[in-house]
């Protein structure tokens, strides 16, 4: 049976006190206090900028992608502010020959900068009308 | 006399390694069930920096008191400055994991924004750096005497196979259970391709097997010198990911979550075995 040796030892000397620091873990602490540095520098960045408003709005849908008889839509949502969105409602209407067709979904939540991609499905051809989709409301979370 | 200092050095290499695994695995049985809470991400990402950075040090400070009196290394720290040596190191593994961990469950990719990806980590890290703080006593401490005893007499191959493989069920129950009923296995799922449930799978039988034979949580003594039929290393991770995939299985079934198709159930019985793996791990340490 193959026994990790290298554990067993590290057990053993539980309870040891730690005297003096090896070379690895000094190394160790380097590199960790360089990851820290790096990230607190990222938050007191973020602390001194001025932080947009959420902004989440539909981008320009994608190609509609026939599946049977429906029409699917992908429309990506984008949050083009700093803070975050929740519960971000979306809505899709699609009008042909002054019939109009609406369909919505919401988002629970949408990060500062963050996409999310969406998927409207419509029974009629995109192609053949006018389709509109847009954000028509969010709450600050 | 070089090829002497050559083994020295990879000593304590070894050691180090042994000493941050055992830091992951402690961060990780106390972190994992917060990893699948997107509430806990949602509140990282309203939060402002300055907040961030409070939770961050916050987590410094606790991770500090902590190696006072457990920690994560094989020795113990004497004095206020190793703790916080060790505190800065717990702190920045605990964003790496948490980075990593987020990643594997899709929740941050390649094109998600930097500030993103910070207020998703930030309060994650809280936990999994009170996990990194009690790795040396977040499972049953027993003396050095009772981990070298060997096993009773009585305990026949047969039995001591049965108690692992109960034990393994009890650790995944104990840590998934909780999880099972939530949204987030479907959502996780959803956003996962074949490979990288793969991936997940990989990290389940990773995680395993470090928390049982190199993190050197007490008990890991014992576990080597026990009968059974697993008792090979290998053979004792995947038997035992197999029990954890069958508990996340069953917990999805008692919540009615299993009556997907087949492929889909699959799927929510892999991302749910991550938790369980883990759970599964400690279990057959603690039992």
């Amino acid at each position: 049976m193959t026994k990790p040796s290298t554990s067993k030892a590290s057990a053993t000397k539980r309870g040891a006190q730690h005297a003096v620091r090896t070379r690895p873990e000094w190394i160790t602490f380097g590199v960790s206090a360089l990851i820290l540095m790096v990230v607190v520098g990222l938050l007191v960045g973020r602390a001194f900028h001025t932080e947009a408003a959420s902004a989440p709005v539909a981008d320009r849908p994608g190609a509609p992608r026939q599946v049977g008889d429906q029409f699917f839509v992908p429309v990506e949502i984008v949050n083009r502010g700093d803070l975050g969105a929740a519960e971000v409602q979306v809505v899709a209407e699609l009008t042909i020959d002054g019939n109009t067709t609406s369909g919505d979904q919401v988002i629970d939540f949408l990060g500062g900068g963050e996409t999310q991609e969406l998927t409207f499905v419509f029974a009629d051809d995109p192609a053949e009308g006018e389709l509109v989709i847009e954000v028509v409301g969010f709450a600050e979370p | 006399m070089a090829s002497q200092t050559i083994v020295v050095r990879r000593g304590l290499w070894t050691k180090e390694l042994v000493d941050l695994v055992r830091a992951a695995s402690g961060g990780l049985l106390f972190g994992i069930p917060l990893l699948y809470t997107v509430e806990v991400m949602w509140t990282g990402q309203h939060t402002t920096a300055r907040q961030a950075l409070t939770v961050l040090f916050v987590s410094f400070v606790l991770l500090t008191v902590l190696n006072r009196t457990a920690g994560f290394r094989a020795a113990t720290d004497t004095s206020l400055r190793d703790s916080a040596i060790d505190a800065v190191e717990g702190v920045a593994l605990a964003v790496v994991l948490v980075i990593a961990m987020l990643a594997l469950l899709g929740e941050i990719d390649s094109s998600t924004p930097l500030a993103v990806i910070l207020g998703k980590s930030v309060y994650e890290v809280l936990p999994m750096c009170v996990g990194i703080g009690v790795a040396n006593s977040i499972l049953r401490e027993r003396s050095r005497d009772d981990d070298d005893k060997p096993p009773p007499a009585t305990s026949a191959t047969m039995n001591a196979t049965v108690a692992d493989l109960g034990a393994s069920t009890i650790g995944a129950v104990f840590i998934a259970l909780s999880i099972a009923p939530t949204d987030e296995v479907p959502m996780v799922t959803a956003s996962r391709s074949p490979l990288w449930l793969l991936a997940i799978v990989a990290a389940s039988l990773l995680f395993a097997y470090a928390i049982v034979f190199v993190a050197g949580f007490a008990g890991q003594s014992r576990r080597h010198a026990q009968a059974g039929l697993l008792q090979h290393p290998i053979i004792e991770t995947v038997a035992s990911y197999v029990v954890a995939l069958m508990s996340s299985w069953a917990m999805l079934w008692i919540f009615q979550r299993a009556d997907t198709p087949w492929r889909i159930t699959l799927a929510h019985v892999i991302v749910l075995g991550l938790p369980a793996a883990i759970g599964g791990a400690a279990g057959r340490l603690a039992i």
